[in-house]
């Protein structure tokens, strides 16, 4: 048997990563399990010749198509969108776009203010100190003064206009509306040993240059060499308790897929808004037969998306391609509830700069914009490198019938059963799908396009997952307290998506690390009396 | 399952009308580019075989002797009726021929990958953020 440690951490992704960061100023002996392993940039798509194929292969952010040793299988054959994840050190943060938003205010209120959903149980307020510290170690660039936000602490310069985010800007300034430099976890100049973005385009497929923050440039290096242990290509299967309730370890397969079992006083779960309800319905003990934290049967229930809408404008004058980052600007016009609108809350409007030229082919082909055969090349040369265009990104509200079960047959290469998702979007989310494409094609048109595209859900965009072992005050309406705590398991604690009450309609990186910092910081203020 | 060297040229065939030589561009059928396309089919192998078996139909086996107007019908009958396994095929033909330096040249892109050199982005007219600058706080106070 292993030797007990303080903490064992379940995941290395962007939540797993802070706690670990954070906890090892206590000393404690912290051990971290990941199934997955160290990225190692060198080999990223950009940096080969087949960059653009490498995005349908083995660095696709769809799990389904990658099919990595690390992988789990996800039944989503019940959800019109699909997950999309990255296992191993580092987790969602190396292959996303570093979106760096901020959740509002007005988020953790929802009930209050809206009548729907349920309010957060700290407020902007108790997270503003730990937004700021993630950001200062991940790295932000951005523009102070959005109108659109609080105000927030100096960053890094923005991330260049260039030709297509100005277009899409004058289109938001025709109609009078917001927008904003966007806040990126992409570093403009070199910041903490790492490199400036050069432009690769590729950020959601790997940043080869170092210049996006992914954890396994940011916070491992600090927490690992603070003595925190990653130990990688472990895949946890349970967490075990004793007769009194409290977690004891966890089991995993280790890396030549032997059995272990990692004693732990306390045990941390950070493995996205849909690992960590699998792994805890899959904890069942004569204590806990309905999975491990679950007394309220919240665990695994309310899984959130962002569902998305995009917005493609086709312009006269040569823009950017695929030449930068996706990021660019952010518009929060319609962010805060109007229900003059048809809907209820609200989104952003996230610039997406436009893809390499097989990718744009791809796209024109697919839309039956530029032809195979006879016309190809006509169609497609007038359409290269004049496209650009936005997403819209819709919060999504928690709906108790969109599920995170596990499946009764479906099992992983280590046989433990993989998860099902049951989700359906919301007449709500719809009518604001719907209400975003009809405004997106205003900014488009009003920016010169000749011609608009809509797409509403992506069903390829489930990057976001959230919800389904909720916080709050209430034991029988939530799964874990106000600081992340188990109701149910007091030495057991959540620290990914999965806490969110609400999605807000913002990226959620940023908020699901300040709230892993603001889990780190109850923790070790309370090691006196933590699990009473 | 591997493709045979018959279903090989058959699908070369098929390529070169999917992205045609014409308007002066290179074809998907050139030596160098179906080179590079052929020796990644091998994981699409079970659609290639179907899009050969059903373009065969279709054209009673004589498609690389018909006129191009006459094949272009075919493949879009072919797309029509196979979706998602004739998709794999056009995704595969057109991340390859997108890659080759001759065609990325003639559409005045640099071959390449993006990493190490970089790409050049200008910064853009900032002063288009001067009206948003002028405005209000409007984020809900709680």
């Amino acid at each position: 048997m292993l030797t007990t440690v303080d903490v064992v951490i379940v995941g290395a992704g962007a939540s797993g990563a802070a706690v670990a960061w954070s906890l090892a100023d206590t000393r404690m002996q912290i051990v971290c399990l990941d199934q997955g392993g160290w990225p190692n940039p060198a080999t990223f798509p950009s940096a080969g010749r087949d960059w653009e194929a490498r995005q349908h292969s083995d660095h696709s952010f769809n799990p389904s198509v990658r099919r990595a040793a690390a992988d789990y299988p996800i039944n989503e054959e019940a959800s019109p969108i699909k997950i999309a994840n990255y296992n191993g050190v580092g987790g969602g943060t190396v292959l996303y776009a570093g979106h760096f938003p901020r959740f509002h205010p007005s988020d953790f209120r929802v009930k209050t203010l809206d009548g729907v959903a349920d309010d957060w149980p700290i407020d902007y307020a108790t997270l503003e100190p730990f937004y700021d510290r993630n950001d200062a170690i991940m790295g932000v660039a951005g523009l102070r003064g959005d109108p659109a936000n609080p105000l927030k602490p100096e960053r890094m310069p923005p991330l260049p206009l260039g030709k297509s985010a100005a277009a899409v800007a004058r289109g938001f300034n025709a109609q009078g509306w917001h927008w904003w430099p966007s806040d990126s976890a992409i570093a403009t100049q070199e910041h903490e040993g790492r490199a400036p973005c050069i432009n690769l385009g590729h950020c959601l497929y790997g940043c080869a240059q170092g210049a996006k923050a992914s954890t396994d440039i940011t916070y491992w290096p600090l927490a690992v060499r603070a003595g925190v242990e990653v130990r990688t290509h472990c895949r946890v299967r349970e967490v075990c308790v004793d007769d009194q309730g409290m977690a004891t370890g966890v089991i995993y397969f280790d890396a030549e897929g032997q059995e272990q079992f990692q004693p732990a006083h306390m045990v941390i779960m950070a493995c996205n808004g849909v690992g960590t309800p699998r792994i805890l319905l899959n904890s069942k003990s004569k204590l806990f037969p309905d999975g491990l934290a679950n007394s309220s049967g919240l665990v695994g229930r309310n899984l959130m998306f962002h569902p998305y809408a995009s917005i493609t404008g086709y312009f006269d004058a040569p823009l950017d391609g695929g030449r930068g980052p996706s990021n660019g600007l952010w518009s929060q016009e319609f962010y805060e509830t109007d229900l003059n609108r048809g809907f209820v809350r609200g989104y952003t409007y996230e610039f997406s700069r436009g893809g390499g030229p097989a990718s744009q082919a791809l796209g024109g082909i697919g839309s039956g914009r530029v032809p195979i055969g006879s016309g190809h090349h006509r169609a497609f040369r007038k359409r290269l490198d004049h496209s650009t265009g936005m997403v819209a990104i819709c919060e999504d509200l928690p709906e108790a019938h969109n599920t995170v079960t596990l499946d009764p047959t479906l099992t992983d290469a280590h046989g433990i059963p993989a998860p099902k998702i049951n989700y359906t979007i919301s007449e709500n989310s719809q009518r604001m799908l719907d209400f975003a494409m009809a405004r997106g094609a205003e900014v488009m048109k009003a920016a010169g396009a000749y011609e608009v595209q809509t797409a509403a859900p992506l069903s390829f965009g489930g990057w976001h997952l959230m919800g389904t072992a909720r916080m709050g005050r209430d034991p029988k309406t939530s799964v874990v307290n106000d600081w992340g705590r188990s109701h149910d398991v007091k030495n057991l604690f959540v620290v990914d998506g999965s806490l969110f009450v609400t999605s807000a309609g913002v990226n959620p990186t940023s908020t699901i690390q300040a709230l892993a910092l603001y889990v780190a910081d109850a923790i070790k203020s309370r090691l006196a009396n933590l699990f009473d | 399952m591997a493709l045979t060297d018959q279903q090989i040229e058959a699908f070369r065939t098929i390529a070169g009308r999917i992205i045609p030589a014409e308007d002066g561009a290179l074809g998907a059928d050139d030596a160098t580019i179906f080179a590079d396309l052929s020796s990644s089919l091998n994981d699409i192998a079970p659609a290639i075989a179907s899009i050969i078996d059903a373009v065969n139909l279709e054209a009673f086996g004589r498609f690389a002797q018909l006129p191009s107007v006459e094949q272009d019908a075919i493949l879009r009958k072919v797309q029509g009726a196979l979706g998602m396994t004739f998709w794999a095929a056009v995704q595969r033909v057109t991340l390859c021929y997108y890659r080759d330096d001759r065609v990325l040249s003639a559409l005045g892109l640099r071959p390449g990958p993006p990493f190490p050199r970089g790409q050049v982005l200008e910064q853009g007219d900032w002063s288009l953020l001067d009206p948003v600058k002028a405005r209000q706080p409007f984020w809900r106070e709680t």
